[in-house]
């Protein structure tokens, strides 16, 4: 049976610090539970704090509008509510050629 | 449209099922005319015996978020009819761990058969926990058919105009204090008077069955304040709002951190099932591990574990909830743009994927404004919407339910059918 299960990841302790020495260009979210389990990853430190120079796509409005509660800057949303189309997205804000993704 | 099979088959049932029906929305009373029998579901889509089609928005009022026969739920549906019954599963403990992990309020939970017995349950433990008898509902709110929760209940309570069924004894009524919705004044009254007798408030937080009503800002807040500082429960009832306004339920949306939540519908996906759960000290005072006693021979059983399981599992799956919450929109704005252009005095609510559209001038907001719909325009346009092959509840005071494979093809049809049966009305 597909058993399909959002939980919290580990190993990534450092997380704050990478983000926080811009080592990381651009962030995705899939889901509002994406969002919330990254809040908490993150505590103490904020989410506009830690997001503050990093390009945020979100897959859909819903999704984006939890960033926005939770104090984080949307960047971009996707037009297609999928994988694809957050990629689509992210391509295109960079300056990217989309049909090298085909 | 032909509908002489479902006539037939709706003679043949009166016979031997009270109303034709086994429950009683489903017979089309309140819009008159016969109920249409189904044989056939797929997606998005029903098929009457007739042969006609319906785009479907009831989706079992509420489990078929998926749509209906998803390859993923056939297929753990057949994987799990080896198990047999009656003894502890796995996958009683993954379901749990996919609701305990989704909505943070929830430690421990329970799974029993149906929303009925769920807030029943719910009510026992509080009431067993607090060692208070009182209970508040909310006017319109509807919790299943216990005798002490059908007081001024909403779904087939309100169609049928019985706020108190025949049948509930006054002296069960009398521990039951009822209150309006979206009105934090008068419960504060209530509780400044008999606050400390009261074991829980029940409520659905955005109630879907008077239709889809939305809560004030700072009303779920307020209720959760309110029944801290008197050591009351407060017990949510998501059985329709859980996993389908958003993936934590209407909790998630609103910030509110409950003692109790119920749930039910799509945590079966289309199979009976209920649960009720919370915080872990509550919970450790049911049977076996505490005093409170519930039970159930099917509850828990594989087939409905199994279908739960898989319909949650898709509910994770990327950009789902962007995708019901963007249908939901379409829809929304394509039914207020031909309100407007049609000049039809109407009252729509949205939450997600859920709905309602009163015909009413007035703004709903609880139980007494969703009493001024005109019932008989709704009929009207109820018929007129079948004859075009959408689906709608057969009632003005339900919800109606987008699924997941509702695409943007089927929404226009509807938006469509919506413009053509009001210009019909309106003429």
């Amino acid at each position: 049976m597909a058993v399909y299960q959002t939980v919290i990841g580990e190993g990534i302790s450092d997380l704050a610090q990478i983000l926080k020495e811009g080592k990381i260009d651009a962030i995705t979210f899939t889901s509002s539970s994406t969002v919330r389990n990254l809040v908490e990853l993150l505590k103490p430190a904020s989410l506009s704090e830690m997001l503050k120079n990093i390009t945020t796509a979100c897959i859909g409005t819903i999704t984006a509008k939890t960033i926005e509660e939770l104090g984080g800057n949307v960047n971009l949303i996707a037009k297609e509510y999928t994988i694809a189309g957050l990629l689509k997205a992210l391509v295109q804000y960079f300056g990217g050629d989309i049909d090298e993704l085909e | 449209m032909n509908l002489n099979k479902s006539k037939e088959a709706f003679l043949e049932a009166k016979k031997v099922i009270p109303g034709g029906v086994n429950s009683p929305v489903r017979a089309f009373k309140s819009v008159g005319g016969s109920p249409i029998f189904i044989n056939r579901a797929k997606g998005a889509w029903l098929y009457d015996i007739d042969g006609n089609e319906y785009i479907d928005y009831i989706g079992s009022w509420g489990p078929m978020i998926v749509g209906h026969r998803h390859p993923d739920v056939l297929a753990a549906l057949e994987e799990v009819l080896t198990y047999g019954n009656g003894a502890p599963t796995e996958l009683e403990t993954i379901l749990a761990q996919i609701v305990v992990e989704a909505v943070p309020s929830v430690e421990m939970i329970r799974m029993v058969n149906s929303g009925t017995e769920a807030t029943m349950s719910a009510i026992r433990l509080a009431r067993g926990y607090t060692d208070r008898d009182l209970i508040v509902k909310l006017e319109g709110c509807y919790h299943g058919h216990a005798d002490y929760l059908l007081i001024e209940a909403g779904s087939g309570a309100t169609t049928l105009g019985v706020p108190t069924s025949p049948g509930v004894p006054k002296d069960f009524a009398k521990n039951t204090i009822s209150a309006p919705y979206n009105d934090l004044e008068t419960l504060c009254k209530i509780f400044a008077e008999r606050g400390e007798e009261i074991a829980a408030v029940i409520l659905e937080p955005i109630p879907g069955n008077m239709g889809l009503i939305l809560p004030k800002e700072g009303y779920l807040s307020g209720l959760r304040e309110l029944t801290k500082e008197y050591g009351t429960l407060l017990i949510f009832d998501e059985v329709m709002t859980g996993f389908r306004v958003a993936y934590g339920g209407a909790q998630e949306l609103y910030d509110i951190d409950p003692d109790l939540t119920c749930f039910g519908k799509i945590i079966g996906g289309g199979l009976p099932v209920g649960a009720y759960g919370g915080k872990k000290e509550i919970m450790l005072h049911l049977a076996p591990e505490g005093p409170i006693y519930q039970a159930g021979t099917l509850s828990g059983n594989p087939l409905a574990m199994a279908a739960g399981i898989s319909t949650l599992s898709l509910l994770q799956k990327p950009g789902v909830y962007d995708q019901l919450w963007l249908m939901g929109k379409r829809l929304e704005d394509g039914i207020r743009q031909n309100l407007e252009e049609l000049n039809v005095p109407a009252f729509l609510t949205r939450s997600g994927s859920m709905f309602s559209l009163f015909f009413t001038d007035q703004e709903v907001k609880d139980y007494k404004t969703v009493r001024s719909s005109d019932t008989e325009f709704y009929a009207k346009y109820f018929k007129g919407m079948l004859e075009e092959g959408i689906y709608l509840a057969p009632s003005q005071f339900e919800a109606g339910f987008i699924s997941l494979v509702h695409t943007e093809s089927e929404i226009d049809e509807t938006i469509e059918a919506n413009k053509k049966v009001l210009r019909r009305l309106k003429t």
